[in-house]
């Protein structure tokens, strides 16, 4: 296969300058069938839809799970990853790139597990009641995905009480909150005292983050971890899964 | 890897293993290289506001401005991620205090320079 759409050759000429980076992608496109080029391309724009059914479509046809992977929506987020990086999209493009992802993803992941590649954890995410900012916990989420996590996303303006129904259905031992505001940010600590209202607080481990959140203030409501950025929420989800565990 | 399509599948295709733990780990590195570029992006520029400007907030913001007829025309452009922007609503789902919260209750451009501190008009 040495042909590239023109959708996707028209991602390499006008946006992947570098020549290690442009050589590097277009030897995967080239070497990739039409259908895999074809779920890069809906990626890299954000076609939910499109690539949930392509993906869909490429298990029918008995393709690999890793060829899947590598050749369709891996290659699909480099390019999205090199455009953010160079000032030609931004972070809503880049979420609904994420979000495109994780559609074709939930086709492959039972195979995964099928294959013994288990989850990471399970992890509910929310934005605290009263707050309505979600660009700090859509890129948590997007970063947990990534680093092999369920995650349940609750959205924005989450009540105590979504949290815990939340936690009870899924059975999910890490809960995480973000607030962006220092009026809404006390709605963490609320949270986690209707867990122990509930009689749940001592099962699940909280973590927490936004911009005006610290370690002192995390500290200060009994929340078990604080993460600065979505880099540190991926280590402490790790860490407080593992915590988990031992306790049972 | 997070399985949440259901139970486990019976006859599941062969799976390169390694190849696969390589391919999650490359993927890992791409969302993480996204994440640094996102936070030095976030300094200047409103992390919510699309390539093309429009607003994708749920909350009000000193720098949303409703959008234009010409403007609105661009959110239906196939080619473009932003018209699918998972924090876009249709209004008659945007209930509640969020609706009263956007200008309108519907989609806004944001008017920011991207000069000023942001953040401080997300305040109102």
């Amino acid at each position: 296969m040495e042909t590239i759409n023109a959708g996707l050759e028209r991602e390499l000429r006008d946006y992947v300058a570098r020549p290690d980076e442009h050589a590097r992608l277009r030897g995967i496109f080239e070497r990739a069938s039409p259908l895999m080029q074809e779920i890069a391309h809906h990626l890299i724009y954000g076609r939910k839809a499109e690539v949930d059914r392509l993906t869909r479509q490429a298990l029918d046809e008995d393709y690999s799970p890793n060829v899947i992977l590598d050749d369709g929506l891996i290659a699909g987020m480099a390019v999205v990853g090199i455009k953010f990086r160079d000032n030609l999209i931004f972070v809503p493009e880049v979420l609904i790139a994420a979000r495109a992802m994780k559609a074709g993803l939930a086709h492959v992941e039972p195979i995964l597990s099928a294959s013994g590649i288990e989850p990471s954890g399970t992890v509910i995410m929310g934005t605290v009641k009263g707050d309505l900012h979600d660009i700090g916990k859509n890129l948590c989420i997007m970063m947990l995905r990534g680093a092999g996590f369920i995650v349940h996303d609750l959205g924005v303006d989450t009540k105590p009480e979504q949290f815990i129904e939340a936690v009870q259905r899924h059975q999910a031992p890490v809960v995480g909150m973000s607030a962006l505001l220092t009026t809404t940010m006390p709605n963490m600590g609320r949270t986690i005292k209707a867990f122990e209202a509930a009689g749940l607080r001592s099962a699940i481990r909280f973590m927490v983050g936004g911009a005006a959140v610290t370690r002192e203030f995390a500290a200060e409501i009994d929340a078990d971890g604080y993460g600065k950025d979505a880099i540190a929420c991926v280590e402490l989800a790790k860490e407080l899964t593992a915590r988990s565990r031992r306790k049972l | 890897m997070a399985a949440e399509n259901g139970p486990p599948m019976e006859h599941a295709p062969p799976v390169d293993k390694e190849r696969l733990r390589a391919s999650l780990d490359q993927m890992y590195e791409i969302y993480k290289q996204i994440i640094k570029v996102a936070d030095q992006v976030s300094l200047s520029r409103c992390p919510y506001k699309s390539r093309k400007s429009h607003c994708t907030a749920q909350f009000r913001c000193r720098n949303q401005r409703p959008l234009g007829e010409q403007e609105r025309s661009t959110l239906d452009e196939g080619d473009s991620a932003q018209s699918g922007c998972p924090n876009q609503r249709p209004l008659s789902r945007a209930a509640g205090p969020a609706q009263e919260r956007q200008v309108g209750g519907e989609a806004s451009l944001c008017a920011g320079d991207d000069k000023l501190n942001y953040r401080k008009a997300w305040e109102t």
